[in-house]
Parts: structure tokens; sequence; C-alpha cells
């Protein structure tokens, strides 16, 4: 137990680097990139060319003319206060914007891992359980089709399917739990299917060692094998696998977000982009930095309790 | 218990918690019903006084308190003094009538009387100086929609004086003759005192309005629900419930309407002309076309180019066969224009539409003798999903080939836009424009003026000293008929010298679907939400 403590407080102490090391890494960026918030800001009303001079007075006002490492300082300062600073197109609270969409968020990821689990684990034991044979040809052409359509295209068939001909689901939205049926398919589908696959590779791997071996001299059935022996060893590169999905998708989906309409913080992102609203994007950054360091921690934890051969931090 | 079935326990314990939080989220609306439904029958179904109308647009109608206006006006939240007719000229709302004096410096106001507000507060003259206050605080109101900028839409404001319970005077430091059409629609809001922060003008809460629906609930970036205001003083909204839900992808939108969870899309953009054309196919729907402000240009940078010799940009304009652009890419909805201004102005004449390869050859020979130039145009990622402005700019490229001009195609995002157009760096630049005041003047100036706004931002570079003259004069002259003869002799001059080259004056597509809701044909500019109803009645 004292290791793992150990383990986790110095994996959290790293966080702190890496945080600093991305939000640096988000501000640099959006010093290159083309395009000026201010502009933007003022750009709203097409019927309105603003001048240079009020131009340059909303970059004032907005804190744009200050030094750069001045700007990320005061930023960085507003973040020890839990301020993540304020929205450089609409003077919204970037922090209270962010637990405004979240919600919608964590549903979309929540379901999203619950498929990714349970049809990639599942899956792959059925095809390990049927190695060879036509299930299991079947079914890995059927994982590798599924995982070589773009993400888009899923999600405009699923549309096409479930709601204009089937009319079982509805096609957008996020009012109720049915409507974040599509896009949580959407989002999981591929990672599944290479949940299932990397999981299938392990167990047949596992299927070949000696202990195995021993246990089917002792006459157990190759499900009970599969399922009760070399499921738990071979299920550590898929749980880093599903995490590392999960992370990301707690991030935000913003191309299934934007298709669904279901407005959550990968759709907050990319409005960020489009309008350079670096405040917003620094928020995000952070936001999605600490949830990978957290989840990937999470799943360091859990492979260890699966597999205690994993000797943490050694 | 062993510790490692513990954590088994627990961590399935908090997946089956995900699962459950993922299932219990959002209450799904009770009538809305969003949740596909069976397809319609031929016979149309009763519909109860509960029953919800759900629509769709592609943006926020109502963006809440950040935003000047709260909602847009299309939901009918609220209204203005002062809109304007199907012919563009400016009609009353609040405001039955107007006068002014001699040198319209001061404007009077005859109010409606018996309007109410939807809190039951009475609508008279102190609730117009309170709002003609908010509008002088509010200076320059941050809007999605169009910004509030007191000194272009009330310049040399002094204030607005009580004269009686019914009638207000608003009185200027100059002439504003066009004041009325300044004061179209959004300029001209009124909300009920109150809502707003009175150091600033800014809302602090949901404003209250005169208009026939109840904003009774938003959740941004998803929805708005309306609810008829049973207190309104017109003609009452013929349905009672009404949910516009955001859909932000034209294929969604297109499913949404396809699948029967919304019965009609509204707004800008609302459908692509080619998914448009695809749900026509289908006998449920129909397509009500309204005419729109908005203009789509080609703009071409003058400054240190040769499109500042006029014969070039007349060669450009003459190689664009308009009417194949509207009938191939815009599914004939659009009408093509060679006129600066918007037919939707009052002002407006209409100017011969020319296609003529061989002149346009000529013309471009006679600038670039045998010499060919390269021309690079851009266009703003967002007018793809409003249609398909890749493909006409294609055509453009392969048009302007013919004249000696070889043409890039780019696309950008807008932040890119911006700053490459204050540079200027966009050598041609493909953009719609939306004449939202219906201020002939305030239009034309924008192009022809020499100090023009977008003569200027866009480095267009036009500078024609009679034009600036003539445009000096329509600023300031009182008379109306004058006014108008100047804005003609200035359209014509924009349409053979050519600042910008207009392509095509955009329509307002709005498919809706005719079995189960009716009130979509009514209207010009946009739909009025009070006019929709259950086909069948309720």
């Amino acid at each position: 137990m004292g290791h793992i403590l150990r383990y986790t407080g110095k994996k959290l102490l790293w966080t702190v680097p890496i945080l600093l090391g991305i939000t640096l890494l988000a501000f640099g960026l959006g010093l290159a990139a083309r395009g000026d918030p201010a502009v933007n800001r003022a750009s709203v009303d097409p019927d309105y060319v603003p001048t240079r001079e009020e131009i340059q007075a909303l970059r004032e006002a907005l804190g744009l003319t200050v030094p750069a490492p001045v700007q990320y300082g005061r930023w960085m300062a507003g973040v020890l206060r839990g301020d993540l600073g304020r929205s450089l197109m609409d003077d919204k609270p970037v922090l209270g914007e962010m637990l405004r969409l979240l919600p919608n968020t964590l549903i979309l990821s929540g379901m999203a891992l619950a498929v990714i689990a349970a049809a990639g684990i599942f899956g792959g034991v059925l095809l390990a359980l049927f190695h060879g044979r036509f299930v299991d040809a079947a079914g890995r052409a059927v994982l590798v089709t599924v995982m070589s359509v773009p993400g888009f295209c899923l999600a405009y068939f699923l549309i096409w399917l479930f709601a204009q001909k089937l009319r079982v689901l509805p096609s957008s939205g996020a009012e109720g739990p049915l409507h974040f049926v599509l896009p949580c398919l959407a989002v999981s589908a591929a990672s599944a299917c290479a949940a299932a696959r990397l999981l299938r590779a392990s167990l047949l791997g596992e299927l070949g060692r000696n202990y195995i071996l021993t246990a089917r001299a002792k006459g157990l059935g190759r499900g009970r094998l599969l399922l009760r022996h070399a499921l738990r060893n071979a299920l550590p590169p898929t749980v880093t696998h599903i995490a590392s999905a999960f992370g990301g998708l707690l991030g935000g989906s913003m191309i299934t977000e934007q298709i669904f309409s279901v407005p959550g913080i990968g759709s907050y992102a990319l409005a960020a982009i489009q309008n350079r609203d670096y405040t917003a994007l620094r928020g995000y950054v952070l936001f999605t930095g600490l949830v990978f360091v957290l989840v990937c921690l999470g799943c360091d934890l859990l492979c260890a309790w699966l597999n205690p051969q994993i000797r943490l931090g050694e | 218990m062993n510790p490692r079935k513990r954590l088994l326990g627990s961590l399935l314990a908090g997946a089956v918690s995900l699962c459950l939080a993922a299932c219990g989220g959002p209450a799904a609306p009770d009538t809305a019903s969003p949740a596909p439904s069976a397809p319609a029958a031929s016979t149309p179904a009763a519909h109860g006084k509960e029953d919800v109308i759900v629509l769709a647009g592609a943006r926020t109608l109502a963006p809440g308190v950040e935003d000047v206006y709260f909602s847009h006006k299309l939901l009918g939240a609220w209204e203005p003094l002062i809109s304007a007719d199907e012919t563009g000229s400016p009609v009353g709302v609040l405001a039955e009538r107007w006068q002014r004096n001699e040198d319209a410096t001061a404007w009077t106001f005859y109010l409606r009387q018996g309007v109410r507000f939807q809190n039951g507060e009475a609508f008279n003259a102190d609730i117009v100086v309170e709002n003609f206050k908010r509008y002088q605080l509010l200076e320059n109101g941050y809007s999605r929609y169009t910004s509030f900028r007191v000194a272009d839409l009330y310049p040399g404001l002094i204030g607005c004086e009580k004269v009686d319970d019914y009638t207000v005077t608003v009185r200027f430091e100059q002439p504003v003759p066009r004041l009325l059409f300044n004061m179209k629609d959004y300029a001209s809001c009124i909300f009920c005192p109150g809502s707003w922060d009175p150091e600033t003008g800014c809302f602090t809460e949901q404003p209250v309005g005169t208009g026939p629906y109840v904003i009774t609930e938003v959740k941004e970036d998803e929805y708005a629900v309306l609810k008829a205001f049973d207190g309104y003083w017109g003609e009452p909204a013929k349905t009672e419930n009404i949910r516009v839900r955001v859909i932000s992808d034209p294929q969604a939108r297109y499913a949404a309407l396809d699948s029967e969870e919304v019965m009609g899309v509204l707004d800008l953009g609302a459908m692509p002309a080619a998914l448009g054309d695809e749900l026509l196919k289908d006998s449920r729907f129909a397509m009500a076309v309204h005419t729109s402000n908005i203009t789509h240009f080609m703009l071409l940078k003058g400054e240190g180019t040769p499109f500042s010799d006029v014969r070039l940009r007349q060669a450009v304009s003459l190689a664009i066969d308009r009417q194949l652009i509207v009938d191939q890419l815009w599914g004939g909805y659009a009408k093509p224009t060679q006129n600066l201004i918007n037919r939707m102005c009052p002002d407006w004449v209409e100017l011969p539409v020319e296609y003529d390869m061989d002149r346009a050859k000529e013309l471009a020979r006679e600038v670039l003798g045998e010499q060919r130039i390269q021309v690079d145009m851009y266009t703003r990622s967002l007018y793809l999903d409003r249609g398909p402005y890749k493909e006409m700019m294609e055509y453009i490229q392969s048009q302007l080939a013919q004249i000696g001009i070889d043409a890039t195609v780019n696309i950008i995002d807008s932040s890119t836009y911006s700053e490459m157009s204050e540079n200027g760096e966009l050598g041609a630049n493909f953009m719609t424009h939306g004449m939202a005041n219906l201020n002939a003047y305030l239009f034309l100036n924008m192009y022809l003026g020499s100090e023009g706004s977008y003569n200027q931002s866009q480095h267009l570079a036009y500078h024609n000293e009679y034009a600036d003259g003539l445009l000096t004069e329509m600023r300031g002259t009182l008379d109306d008929g004058r006014f108008h003869a100047l804005a003609v002799e200035l359209q014509e001059i924009a349409n053979t010298q050519l600042p910008v080259i207009p392509l095509f004056y955009d329509t307002s597509n709005l498919i809706y679907n005719r079995e189960q809701i009716t009130g979509y044909e009514d209207f010009t500019d946009h739909v009025d939400l009070s006019h929709l109803a259950w086909v069948g009645g309720v």
C-alpha cells in the first residue's frame, strides 16, 4: 500500500511541470497563430468596420498589449486563485462556461467508456474463443472495417440509419438520454474495435503460456481458461488503451459534438480556436491536461491491481 | 473482504453509477417530443393546445444577458418602435406614427396605446425614455447579431423626452434625415425597465418585452422554449408552444427534418440549396423562399494591383455568368445582380446584368496585353455551410483563366481572414453583406466613398470625386425625392465602375413539413413565428 501512495504522490507532483509545460505550449501556439482576438471581437457586426484605433483600444482593454510573459504570469496567478480568466470574445468566465458544458461531455464520455469497455472486452474474448474459425475471421474483418471508417462518416451513417430510416433514435441534440446514444456510438466505435483487437491478441498470447498449458492439462475447458485465467493477465494493455480513449473523450470530441449538436467541452475548444480566444483555449488545455494525467494515473493503479507483477514506478 | 474484491466492487459500482448517470441525464422535455415519430399520415392529426411546434436553426437565437438584445428578433419576445414593411419602407410597431421638424433634428413619436409588457406593466412614454437612456449607456453594445453603436444609429443624440403619456420627442445635435431606417428593428428595441444595470445598460436578468411570445426557458446552445403571450396587443399567436432548437450542422438539420423531429428550419443559411432540393423530392416538404437583405460579392483588391483599372474589373464582371451560378449551384433560388445595394431597399433600381466573354477578353487584353496575372482568391470556411462557395469560386477561377487571370482558390478560417484582410493580403475576396437597416446611403458610402469603411478595409482603392460629392449631398439632404434620385445615380455609377463585383441576391430558403405546419409562406424577410399553426388546427 505504501508504494502505491508514494507512486501516486510522485505522479501528482509530476503533474505540476506537465501542466505548466502544456499551458506554455498552448500559449506559445496562440501567439504564433495568425489572427487577432481583438480584431475578431471588434468585427462581430458585419455592417461596421472597426478603426485601427478601436482595435488597439480593445487590445489594451483585453490585456493583449502587455508582454507575453506578463500575460502568461497574470493568467497563471489567476489559475492559482481558481480563476481561469474571461473569454476574449464575450467576457464570460472560462471556468463557468466549462462547468456549464462539462455535464454533456461527462455523459457522452461516460456512456462511451461503458460501450468501449463492454464491446471491447466482449469482442476480444469472443474472437479469441473462436480463434481460427469463421467467427474470428469475420469479426476481425468487421473490426478493421469499422476502424477504417472516418468518425464523421460513421456519424452521418448512424444518423441516416437510426434517425432517418428506422426512426428509433433522435438525430441530434442533448435534451435527453436518448440523444446521446448516436454520438456515443460514433465516438466509441473505433476505440471499441481497437480494444477488441488488442484484447484478442493479448489473450492469444496468454493462451500459449505455460500456466495455461498446465491448467489445460488439468482438464479445464477453453472458455473457463480464457475467462478465469488468461483474461486477467491479458487485460492491462486493453485497460491502458481504454483509459487513453476515455481521457481523449473527456477532453471533448469536437467533430462529433459539432455534428450531433451536443454543446460540450470539445465544441467550446473549437469555437475558441476559431475565434483565437486564447484565454478560453488555455483553460481548455489546462483542463484536458489535468484529466489526462489523472486518467493515466488511475489506469496505472488499475493495471497494478489487475496484475500484481507490475511494480509501480520501479 | 479481500481488498482486491472490495476494489473490484467499488469499480463495478462506479461503472454502474456512471452508466446510470449517463442514462439519467437532463430530463427529456415532456411535451416537446423530440423523439422520432411515425411518418405523418395523409390526414393531419388533431393537435392539442399543449403540443409543441419544434423548429431548428443553425445558431442560438437566445444568447442571454451578455447580448444587448437577449434574443433574436425572430423569436418575437420583444418588439421595436420601428420596423420595415415588405417594400423596405419604415413601418411603425410600438410607434404608431411620427413626424420630424424641418431640419430633422427633432423626431416626435406617437406611441401605440393599450400595449402591455409580458409582466403586465403598461407600455408608455416613460418606458421609451428609459430605453433611450439605456441606448445612451450602451455606447457600443455587444451582440451576436448586430452590435448597438449609438454614435452610428443615433448620431448626435441629445436625448428622448416625454411629451405626454404616449408621445416622445427624440432630439439630435445635427439633422438625422434617415433616422427611421437607422431605427429599424434592433436599434429601437423596447424592454421593460428594471432588467438592466443602470450604470452600464447591460442586462442583469432576462428582459421582458411586448412581443407575441414569452421566452420561458433557454438552454444555451441547445434550445429556447416559447409560449404565446395571452395579453399581446396585436393578432394573437396561432400556436401556443414553440421550441427552437440549435442544430449547427446542415446535414443534421436535414436529418432532423426528414425524421420529423423538427417541423421546419429558420434563420440564416437554414438549408443549403442542394440539401433543400433533396428534401423537396419528398412530398411532405415545401420550401418558403423569402427575399433576403443579403448580397453575395466578389471584392478585388485595387491597391497596387491591375484591378485599380476599371476595365479589368469590368472584364472580370463580364466573364462571370451569374445566371449559371444561380441556376446550377444555388438551385435557381437566388437572383443574379450587378447592383451594389439590395433589392429590399426602397431606393433600389433594377439594373442590367451582363455576361459577355468576348468583351471581357477584349477589355482584359487592353489592360494586360499578352501578360497573365495571378490572383489569390479567398473566402471564409463558414460560408461553405451556407452554400457551394468553393464550387462557385472554382467556376470563376475557370472563367478568369480565359481572360488571362490565373486564380487560386483558398478557404480560410475567419480569424486568419480578418488578419489577412486588414493587411491587404486578399487578392480577391468572396463574401456576403447584409443590408441590415436598408439605408441606401450607408451601404453606398461603405464601398463607393473614398473614405468608405469597406473601401478602406478591403483595400479596394476606389476613388471617384464625383461620387464623393453625390454621397455628401445624399447624407445631408432632407428631401426624400432628391435622396432617391442620388441613390439611383450612385447605383448606376457602381454598376459601371464596379468598386466591388456583386454576384447575386440571396434568398432565405426555409424548408418546412407542410403536412404538419403552415404559416411559413406569409412573409418576406423572415418567418413570423406567431403565424405558425398546425395543419388541421388545434
